[in-house]
Protein backbone atom coordinates (compact mmCIF):
# COMPACT_ATOMS: atom_id res chain seq x y z
CA UNK A 1 0.00 0.00 0.00
CA UNK A 2 1.04 3.51 -0.94
CA UNK A 3 2.03 5.35 1.82
CA UNK A 4 0.47 8.85 3.06
CA UNK A 5 1.94 12.06 2.90
CA UNK A 6 1.15 14.21 6.11
CA UNK A 7 1.87 17.37 4.12
CA UNK A 8 -0.50 17.30 1.58
CA UNK A 9 -3.04 15.67 3.84
CA UNK A 10 -4.06 18.46 5.65
CA UNK A 11 -7.43 19.89 4.26
CA UNK A 12 -6.76 23.50 2.48
CA UNK A 13 -2.78 21.89 1.36
CA UNK A 14 -4.69 18.86 -0.31
CA UNK A 15 -7.34 21.36 -1.91
CA UNK A 16 -4.11 24.01 -3.08
CA UNK A 17 -2.15 21.20 -4.77
CA UNK A 18 -5.75 19.71 -6.38
CA UNK A 19 -5.99 23.30 -8.38
CA UNK A 20 -2.56 23.76 -9.40
CA UNK A 21 -2.38 20.10 -10.40
CA UNK A 22 -4.98 20.74 -12.66
CA UNK A 23 -3.23 24.07 -14.09
CA UNK A 24 -0.78 23.55 -17.12
CA UNK A 25 3.11 22.25 -15.72
CA UNK A 26 4.06 25.42 -17.15
CA UNK A 27 1.25 28.22 -16.13
CA UNK A 28 1.18 29.57 -12.76
CA UNK A 29 -1.61 31.37 -10.82
CA UNK A 30 -2.09 34.05 -8.83
CA UNK A 31 -2.45 34.07 -5.43
CA UNK A 32 -5.60 36.00 -5.48
CA UNK A 33 -7.37 33.58 -7.56
CA UNK A 34 -6.34 30.64 -6.00
CA UNK A 35 -7.67 32.12 -2.93
CA UNK A 36 -11.41 32.42 -4.63
CA UNK A 37 -10.91 28.76 -6.32
CA UNK A 38 -10.23 27.41 -2.68
CA UNK A 39 -12.38 29.73 -0.62
CA UNK A 40 -9.41 30.51 1.91
CA UNK A 41 -8.32 33.59 4.03
CA UNK A 42 -5.22 35.81 3.10
CA UNK A 43 -3.80 34.56 6.05
CA UNK A 44 -4.46 31.26 5.64
CA UNK A 45 -3.88 30.22 2.31
CA UNK A 46 -0.10 32.06 2.82
CA UNK A 47 0.84 29.99 6.20
CA UNK A 48 -0.50 27.05 4.16
CA UNK A 49 1.45 28.24 0.84
CA UNK A 50 4.97 28.43 2.70
CA UNK A 51 4.28 24.98 4.22
CA UNK A 52 4.01 23.29 0.74
CA UNK A 53 7.37 26.06 -0.35
CA UNK A 54 9.11 24.48 2.37
CA UNK A 55 8.58 20.59 1.50
CA UNK A 56 9.41 21.69 -2.28
CA UNK A 57 6.07 20.99 -3.52
CA UNK A 58 5.29 24.26 -4.85
CA UNK A 59 7.17 27.29 -6.07
CA UNK A 60 6.16 30.93 -4.62
CA UNK A 61 7.30 33.78 -7.44
CA UNK A 62 6.68 37.51 -5.93
CA UNK A 63 7.41 40.16 -8.57
CA UNK A 64 5.73 43.42 -9.71
CA UNK A 65 3.08 43.87 -12.66
CA UNK A 66 3.39 47.68 -13.29
CA UNK A 67 3.50 49.02 -9.74
CA UNK A 68 1.23 46.11 -8.18
CA UNK A 69 3.12 43.60 -6.27
CA UNK A 70 2.22 40.06 -7.74
CA UNK A 71 2.68 36.33 -5.84
CA UNK A 72 1.99 33.71 -8.60
CA UNK A 73 2.15 29.88 -8.11
CA UNK A 74 2.75 26.49 -9.34
CA UNK A 75 3.07 23.41 -8.38
CA UNK A 76 6.95 21.35 -8.21
CA UNK A 77 7.33 18.05 -10.18
CA UNK A 78 7.68 17.12 -6.94
CA UNK A 79 4.96 18.78 -6.28
CA UNK A 80 2.69 17.00 -8.55
CA UNK A 81 4.33 13.27 -7.69
CA UNK A 82 3.57 13.81 -3.92
CA UNK A 83 0.03 14.59 -5.14
CA UNK A 84 -0.37 11.64 -7.14
CA UNK A 85 0.68 9.17 -5.09
CA UNK A 86 -1.35 11.02 -2.04
CA UNK A 87 -4.81 10.35 -4.25
CA UNK A 88 -3.72 6.85 -5.27
CA UNK A 89 -3.03 5.82 -1.35
CA UNK A 90 -6.83 7.74 -0.76
CA UNK A 91 -7.93 5.57 -3.50
CA UNK A 92 -6.28 2.48 -2.03
CA UNK A 93 -7.88 2.62 1.27
CA UNK A 94 -11.57 2.82 -0.73
CA UNK A 95 -10.64 -0.21 -3.02
CA UNK A 96 -9.68 -2.08 -0.08
CA UNK A 97 -12.47 -1.30 2.46
CA UNK A 98 -14.87 -2.19 -0.70
CA UNK A 99 -13.10 -5.89 -1.61
CA UNK B 1 -1.21 8.33 10.70
CA UNK B 2 -4.34 6.45 9.97
CA UNK B 3 -7.11 7.27 7.77
CA UNK B 4 -10.32 5.81 7.66
CA UNK B 5 -12.86 5.14 4.77
CA UNK B 6 -15.00 8.11 5.24
CA UNK B 7 -12.54 10.33 5.63
CA UNK B 8 -10.61 9.57 1.99
CA UNK B 9 -13.58 9.51 0.31
CA UNK B 10 -14.26 12.97 1.99
CA UNK B 11 -10.95 14.04 0.90
CA UNK B 12 -11.23 12.34 -2.66
CA UNK B 13 -14.85 14.22 -3.16
CA UNK B 14 -12.53 17.64 -2.11
CA UNK B 15 -10.11 16.72 -4.58
CA UNK B 16 -12.72 16.30 -7.51
CA UNK B 17 -14.43 19.28 -6.45
CA UNK B 18 -11.26 21.21 -6.49
CA UNK B 19 -10.46 20.22 -9.71
CA UNK B 20 -14.13 21.11 -11.66
CA UNK B 21 -13.86 24.55 -9.48
CA UNK B 22 -10.17 25.14 -10.95
CA UNK B 23 -10.81 23.98 -15.03
CA UNK B 24 -14.25 25.79 -14.75
CA UNK B 25 -12.12 29.07 -13.59
CA UNK B 26 -9.48 28.24 -16.46
CA UNK B 27 -12.56 27.89 -19.13
CA UNK B 28 -14.08 31.48 -17.78
CA UNK B 29 -10.19 33.15 -17.48
CA UNK B 30 -9.85 32.04 -21.09
CA UNK B 31 -13.12 32.82 -22.71
CA UNK B 32 -13.40 36.09 -20.69
CA UNK B 33 -11.08 37.61 -23.78
CA UNK B 34 -13.48 36.71 -26.29
CA UNK B 35 -15.77 38.66 -24.39
CA UNK B 36 -13.76 41.67 -24.34
CA UNK B 37 -13.26 41.16 -28.04
CA UNK B 38 -16.79 40.61 -29.13
CA UNK B 39 -18.18 43.08 -26.83
CA UNK B 40 -16.00 46.11 -28.92
CA UNK B 41 -17.01 44.53 -32.31
CA UNK B 42 -20.98 44.82 -31.14
CA UNK B 43 -20.50 48.35 -30.00
CA UNK B 44 -18.60 49.13 -33.38
CA UNK B 45 -20.78 47.60 -35.46
CA UNK B 46 -24.31 48.70 -33.77
CA UNK B 47 -23.29 52.41 -33.23
CA UNK B 48 -22.37 51.52 -37.64
CA UNK B 49 -26.04 51.03 -38.01
CA UNK B 50 -27.07 53.64 -36.27
CA UNK B 51 -24.48 56.33 -37.41
CA UNK B 52 -23.42 54.67 -41.10
CA UNK B 53 -27.10 52.81 -42.15
CA UNK B 54 -26.07 52.43 -45.71
CA UNK B 55 -22.36 51.02 -44.87
CA UNK B 56 -23.74 49.08 -42.15
CA UNK B 57 -23.89 45.29 -44.20
CA UNK B 58 -20.49 45.95 -45.63
CA UNK B 59 -19.30 47.74 -42.01
CA UNK B 60 -20.47 44.29 -40.14
CA UNK B 61 -18.61 41.78 -42.49
CA UNK B 62 -15.23 43.51 -41.97
CA UNK B 63 -15.97 43.20 -37.86
CA UNK B 64 -17.58 39.73 -38.10
CA UNK B 65 -14.15 38.94 -40.62
CA UNK B 66 -11.86 40.23 -37.81
CA UNK B 67 -13.52 38.69 -35.17
CA UNK B 68 -12.99 35.83 -36.63
CA UNK B 69 -9.56 36.11 -37.32
CA UNK B 70 -8.23 37.35 -33.92
CA UNK B 71 -10.32 34.28 -32.35
CA UNK B 72 -8.68 32.53 -34.71
CA UNK B 73 -5.31 33.87 -33.36
CA UNK B 74 -6.47 33.38 -29.69
CA UNK B 75 -7.50 29.72 -30.09
CA UNK B 76 -3.60 29.42 -31.67
CA UNK B 77 -2.02 31.24 -29.02
CA UNK B 78 -3.67 29.30 -26.55
CA UNK B 79 -2.44 26.04 -28.55
CA UNK B 80 1.06 26.76 -28.55
CA UNK B 81 1.30 27.27 -25.06
CA UNK B 82 0.24 23.19 -25.00
CA UNK B 83 -3.34 23.32 -24.68
CA UNK B 84 -5.35 21.01 -27.16
CA UNK B 85 -7.17 22.68 -29.64
CA UNK B 86 -10.48 21.39 -29.88
CA UNK B 87 -12.03 21.33 -33.38
CA UNK B 88 -15.40 21.22 -32.15
CA UNK B 89 -15.42 25.07 -30.82
CA UNK B 90 -15.18 26.17 -34.74
CA UNK B 91 -17.25 23.37 -35.87
CA UNK B 92 -19.67 24.32 -33.62
CA UNK B 93 -19.79 28.02 -34.19
CA UNK B 94 -19.78 26.92 -37.62
CA UNK B 95 -23.32 25.43 -37.56
CA UNK B 96 -24.86 27.37 -35.55
CA UNK B 97 -24.21 30.28 -38.45
CA UNK B 98 -25.16 28.03 -40.99
CA UNK B 99 -28.33 27.31 -38.80
CA UNK B 100 -29.08 31.30 -38.63
CA UNK B 101 -28.30 32.05 -42.16
CA UNK B 102 -30.72 29.57 -43.30
CA UNK B 103 -33.53 30.48 -41.07
CA UNK B 104 -32.58 34.49 -41.87
CA UNK B 105 -33.30 33.19 -45.88
CA UNK B 106 -36.31 31.22 -45.37
CA UNK B 107 -37.77 33.41 -42.59
CA UNK B 108 -37.76 36.69 -44.15
CA UNK B 109 -36.84 38.48 -41.23
CA UNK B 110 -36.25 42.81 -41.43
CA UNK B 111 -33.30 44.52 -40.12
CA UNK B 112 -34.74 44.58 -36.65
CA UNK B 113 -35.63 41.19 -36.13
CA UNK B 114 -32.25 40.16 -37.64
CA UNK B 115 -30.05 42.24 -35.45
CA UNK B 116 -32.20 40.52 -32.63
CA UNK B 117 -31.88 37.06 -34.15
CA UNK B 118 -27.96 36.63 -33.83
CA UNK B 119 -27.37 37.83 -30.65
CA UNK B 120 -30.42 35.40 -28.99
CA UNK B 121 -28.98 32.47 -31.03
CA UNK B 122 -25.45 32.58 -29.91
CA UNK B 123 -27.16 32.99 -26.13
CA UNK B 124 -29.15 30.47 -26.83
CA UNK B 125 -25.57 28.09 -27.89
CA UNK B 126 -23.87 30.23 -24.84
CA UNK B 127 -26.84 28.67 -22.82
CA UNK B 128 -25.96 25.00 -23.51
CA UNK B 129 -22.51 25.60 -23.66
CA UNK B 130 -23.23 26.39 -20.03
CA UNK B 131 -25.34 23.44 -18.95
CA UNK B 132 -22.12 21.42 -19.86
CA UNK B 133 -19.05 23.68 -19.03
CA UNK B 134 -19.91 26.36 -15.88
CA UNK B 135 -23.17 27.71 -14.74
CA UNK B 136 -21.93 31.25 -15.06
CA UNK B 137 -22.30 31.14 -18.91
CA UNK B 138 -25.91 30.59 -18.69
CA UNK B 139 -26.41 33.32 -16.18
CA UNK B 140 -24.57 35.57 -19.17
CA UNK B 141 -26.33 34.03 -22.22
CA UNK B 142 -30.00 34.49 -19.53
CA UNK B 143 -28.95 38.03 -19.23
CA UNK B 144 -28.04 38.76 -22.88
CA UNK B 145 -31.09 37.43 -24.09
CA UNK B 146 -33.20 39.56 -21.99
CA UNK B 147 -31.52 42.54 -22.85
CA UNK B 148 -31.56 41.99 -26.17
CA UNK B 149 -35.30 41.48 -25.96
CA UNK B 150 -35.85 44.51 -23.57
CA UNK B 151 -34.11 46.20 -26.72
CA UNK B 152 -36.10 45.44 -30.04
CA UNK B 153 -39.79 45.66 -27.81
CA UNK B 154 -38.57 49.09 -26.00
CA UNK B 155 -36.17 51.12 -27.30
CA UNK B 156 -38.04 52.02 -30.47
CA UNK B 157 -36.33 53.87 -32.83
CA UNK B 158 -32.47 53.85 -30.21
CA UNK B 159 -32.51 50.09 -31.20
CA UNK B 160 -29.45 50.22 -32.83
CA UNK B 161 -27.64 52.33 -29.86
CA UNK B 162 -29.09 50.43 -27.39
CA UNK B 163 -27.45 47.00 -28.29
CA UNK B 164 -23.91 48.87 -29.17
CA UNK B 165 -24.35 50.68 -25.92
CA UNK B 166 -26.08 48.17 -23.45
CA UNK B 167 -25.17 44.80 -25.44
CA UNK B 168 -21.80 45.14 -25.62
CA UNK B 169 -21.37 46.75 -22.67
CA UNK B 170 -22.57 43.80 -21.29
CA UNK B 171 -20.49 41.59 -23.16
CA UNK B 172 -17.16 43.31 -21.64
CA UNK B 173 -18.93 43.19 -18.13
CA UNK B 174 -19.54 39.36 -18.58
CA UNK B 175 -15.99 39.09 -19.36
CA UNK B 176 -14.89 41.13 -16.74
CA UNK B 177 -17.16 39.25 -13.93
CA UNK B 178 -15.54 35.77 -16.05
CA UNK B 179 -12.40 37.12 -15.21
CA UNK B 180 -12.77 37.62 -11.66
Amino acid sequence: MAAPDEIIHQSLRLKIMAALNTIDRKDRIEFTRLKAITGATDGNLGAHLETLAKAGYVDIEKRFEGKRPQTRVQATPRGRKAFADHVAYLREILDTSQS
Amino acid sequence: MTVDREEASALLADVAGMEQRTKEFLTYSKVSQSFFLWGAIWFAGYASSHYFEARAGWIWLGLNLFGVLASVAMAARARSKGRGFRWQIPATVLTFIFFGSLWLRLGHFDWRAQTAFWPTLFSFALFLFGMWVGRAFMVAAAVLTVLTLAGYWLSGGYYDIWMAVVGGGSLVGIGLWLRS
